[in-house]
């Protein structure tokens, strides 16, 4: 019976990677030979809205300048523009640089959030700010990009369509150069910006706001929020969008200032990126995504800096896998494709565990001398889906990305990947079960933040 | 075989397919990030700007001591760029003609003056400032056309990248506006085709009174924006329609009659505007967007910015 069980688990990790490698193959198609969708980025429209760009940090005083500077430089007009960095608990000299930047331009208005009782991490810093924030598009840079001039518009003239929840730009690593690693994460970003996000996009399917070169309608989370709680109090309304608004001003007052403030992003689950994209889609909003609007990041330069980032994405993304997953199939808001793309992005970080029970199982059963499974036709399935996924990752799909970006020479990197695919395969599955346990222990997890290796300039 | 030499075979084979990629980790030839222009934005006056920047470097140059500079002719400067690079400026007072008709001209042409007539027809494979207004009189061709004051094209006039004009524009022969075209003002008499036009306002065919029109008793007011995956039509014959706000499509929208789009229209196919139709408003730039295609019909008036990636019809 056991021995029956793990045969069938075998065959179907084999279907699922397959599955994702139809996937990826589909987006690789797509974006190498078919018609590219363009988004709203020409429009020129002299009436922009006020916007809010929040910056999250923490001990970010070898990078706070440089974004600073850069969206000084902007060019969005500064009438429209606050500009709000969220100082959470910083122990170096972020402070002090908020608070001159803040003196020579009064458009930069510094949250510092000291207290030690404050809820600590990204997502509460951000609820903090997004209550003083007066934008009604809010733009969130981490704080070691740097934008360009016209970043800024590049993503808000996007919001002139009214179905359009959130926006998400390109991140581009700029320390490529430094080692090994940075330059592998330099691969994997174009691959997923490059190809992925913008044959999603193409589809029609679930393009993903990534929580840093992006914006989102701040009104409009708060008001899906809001017709969630309003189901829950009273139970009747069974639609999640299409409500007047009359309706929604009255049912404001069932929602407590607490609650309001959860309303932006839950503070337990660490992905509030990924759990901001479901929550629109859910709900009958899009996720747009520019390849255009691309923007420079600085890459974990070290091993443990990137376990520790990977695992963190992981445990959040499941924490929003759990949440997310059943209303994502109740939603009549989305087609079957949409449910399958969104089921297959949601269980991303938890594939790379199954995988590693995959390869624990096939151990087992080589050593019990049981690998005849139906057929050699599985073992050769099992082959093709290790060897297309497993070893290189969606090598097809980084190899069209580095084409498209012109780069020639760094795509013969492509079969280290290997050994990035067991670093992640290990590490993802670290990060589900933490994201497992903070479930059934109903513990939050702690906010890692990301080393910066930029020098102090 | 040993199993020596077996293991060493294995050994190879196994690291074979690694054997590129340490030579590039070595040798480091392609390990620059992606180019991004951290100055970049949208600005649909880049090509002039760039231009004139680079007309007054030039220019200013022609001051420093090291600058080699040999004059050809009276009117005919040559200003070495660097030691493979020169520049030839050609420069005219109050006149532009060339001494061919069919000139393949590769020298920058600069006219001076503050009416400037076309004396032959023109065709270079570089670009032509005028220092003043322009009235083309003559047919022609050149790679771009910077005008600091007014242009009169009453002649084809043929452009194959940008056009850049301080002041007002009027076409009224037919005209190609090449890939980009700056105006402050365009009023199009004449049919034309282009890319992307930028002009405070662009006044196609006779101009009709909108506020005659808005005296009207009959005026129907949309507030909103209008979004379809379908054709959109909007057409009025009795009334006027006035919509405050986008038409979004993913197929085409043709937008004809008395109506009024206060907001930009952009489709992922075609549009079409003709017989009387208004988008945007006065002292506002807003937009009209199409991937394939823009036509304009007889008379429209839009405040701001067309811009197809395919191609763009004024039809009068």
């Amino acid at each position: 019976m056991v021995i029956l069980i793990l045969k069938i688990y075998i065959i179907f990790i084999s279907f699922l990677t397959l599955l994702y490698i139809l996937r990826h193959l589909i987006f690789t198609y797509n974006r190498a030979f078919t018609e590219q969708k363009v988004a709203y980025n020409d429009v020129i429209d002299s009436e922009l809205p006020y916007v809010s760009v929040l910056i999250p940090m923490h001990n970010e005083e070898k990078v706070a300048k440089n974004i600073l500077e850069a969206l000084i430089n902007s060019e969005y007009p500064k009438d429209k523009l606050e500009i709000i960095p969220i100082n959470d608990h910083s122990t170096d000299k972020t402070k002090e640089i908020l608070d001159e930047y803040s003196q020579k331009f009064p458009y930069i208005k510094p949250l510092h959030r000291l207290e030690e009782d404050k809820p600590r991490g990204k997502p509460a810093g951000l609820n903090e700010a997004l209550k003083i924030a007066e934008g009604k598009i809010v733009v969130i840079y981490d704080a070691d990009y740097i934008p360009s001039k016209g970043q800024i518009r590049d993503l808000v003239i996007n919001f002139l369509d009214p179905e359009v929840g959130a926006v998400m730009g390109r991140v581009v690593p700029l320390n490529v150069s430094k080692n090994l690693l940075t330059r592998m994460l330099d691969l994997e970003r174009s691959a997923g910006y490059q190809v992925d996000q913008q044959a999603r996009y193409n589809l029609d399917l679930i393009p993903q706001y990534g929580g840093t070169v992006g914006a989102f309608r701040k009104d409009l989370l708060l008001k899906i929020c809001k017709q969630i709680h309003s189901e829950k109090t009273e139970d009747q309304q069974k639609e999640y969008v299409n409500i007047d608004q009359d309706s929604i001003i009255n049912r404001k007052k069932l929602v407590s200032e607490d609650d309001e403030e959860k309303c932006f992003f839950d503070p337990i689950v660490l992905a509030e990126d990924t759990e901001i994209t479901f929550r629109f889609f859910i709900n009958g909003y899009k996720v747009l995504y520019i390849n255009k609007a691309e923007c420079y990041e600085e890459s974990p330069e070290d091993w443990k800096v990137r376990a520790k980032q990977i695992r963190r994405w992981s445990a959040g993304h499941n924490q929003v896998l759990f949440k997310y997953l059943l209303p994502l199939w109740k939603s009549e808001n989305l087609n079957l494709l949409q449910k399958m793309d969104g089921t297959l992005l949601l269980i991303i970080y938890l594939f790379p565990f199954l995988m590693l029970l995959g390869i624990i199982d096939s151990l087992i059963l080589f050593f019990l001398g049981e690998m005849e499974i139906l057929s050699i036709f599985w073992i050769l399935l099992a082959i093709l889906a290790y060897n297309s996924y497993g070893n290189f990752a969606p090598f097809f799909q980084i190899g069209i990305s580095a084409m498209i970006d012109g780069y020639q020479q760094r795509i013969r990197l492509l079969p280290f990947f290997y050994f990035i695919f067991l670093f992640n395969l290990w590490y993802t599955s670290l990060g589900f079960i933490d994201a497992l346990k903070s479930i059934l222990l109903r513990k939050s997890l702690k906010w890692d933040k990301t080393e910066r290796f930029r020098k102090t300039t | 075989m040993s199993t020596e030499i077996l293991l060493l075979i294995f050994l190879i084979l196994l690291t074979f397919p690694f054997i590129p990629g340490i030579i590039e980790f070595i040798r480091k030839k392609d390990i620059q990030p992606l180019n991004i222009n951290l100055e970049q934005y949208k600005d649909p006056a880049f090509f002039g700007k760039q231009y004139k920047n680079f007309l007054e470097n030039l220019i200013g140059n022609l001051k420093k001591p090291d600058k080699k500079i040999y004059q050809i002719s009276p009117n005919t400067l040559k200003i070495e760029i660097s030691k493979e690079k020169f520049e030839i400026i050609k420069i005219y007072e109050n006149s532009l003609a060339t001494d061919q008709p069919e000139n393949q001209a590769e020298e920058i042409i600069i006219a001076k003056g503050e009416n400037v007539q076309t004396q032959t027809p023109i065709k270079t494979n570089k670009e032509i400032t005028i220092q003043g207004n322009l009235s083309v009189n003559h047919p022609i061709e050149t790679k771009a056309l910077l005008v600091e004051g007014n242009i009169n094209i009453n002649s084809n006039l043929k452009i194959n990248y940008w056009i850049h004009v301080e002041g007002k524009g009027q076409i009224n022969n037919t005209s190609i506006l090449g890939i980009n075209a700056f105006f402050k003002e365009l009023y199009i008499l004449s049919s034309c085709l282009f890319k992307r036009i930028f002009a405070n306002k662009i006044i196609v065919g006779k101009s009709s009174n909108q506020n005659e029109s808005l005296n009207k008793s009959n005026i129907s007011i949309f507030k909103g924006t209008i979004k379809a995956k379908k054709d959109i039509t909007i057409k009025t014959q009795d009334k006027k329609l006035i919509i405050e706000g986008d038409l979004i499509s993913d197929k085409s929208i043709i937008v004809e009659g008395d109506v009024w789009i206060k907001g930009n229209i952009f489709s992922h196919t075609g549009i079409v505007i003709l017989n009387g139709a208004t988008v945007g408003e006065e002292n506002k730039i807003k937009s009209v967007i199409a991937k394939k295609r823009i036509l304009l019909i007889n008379h429209c008036k839009i405040y701001g910015y067309l811009h197809t990636e395919g191609i763009g019809i004024v039809q009068i």
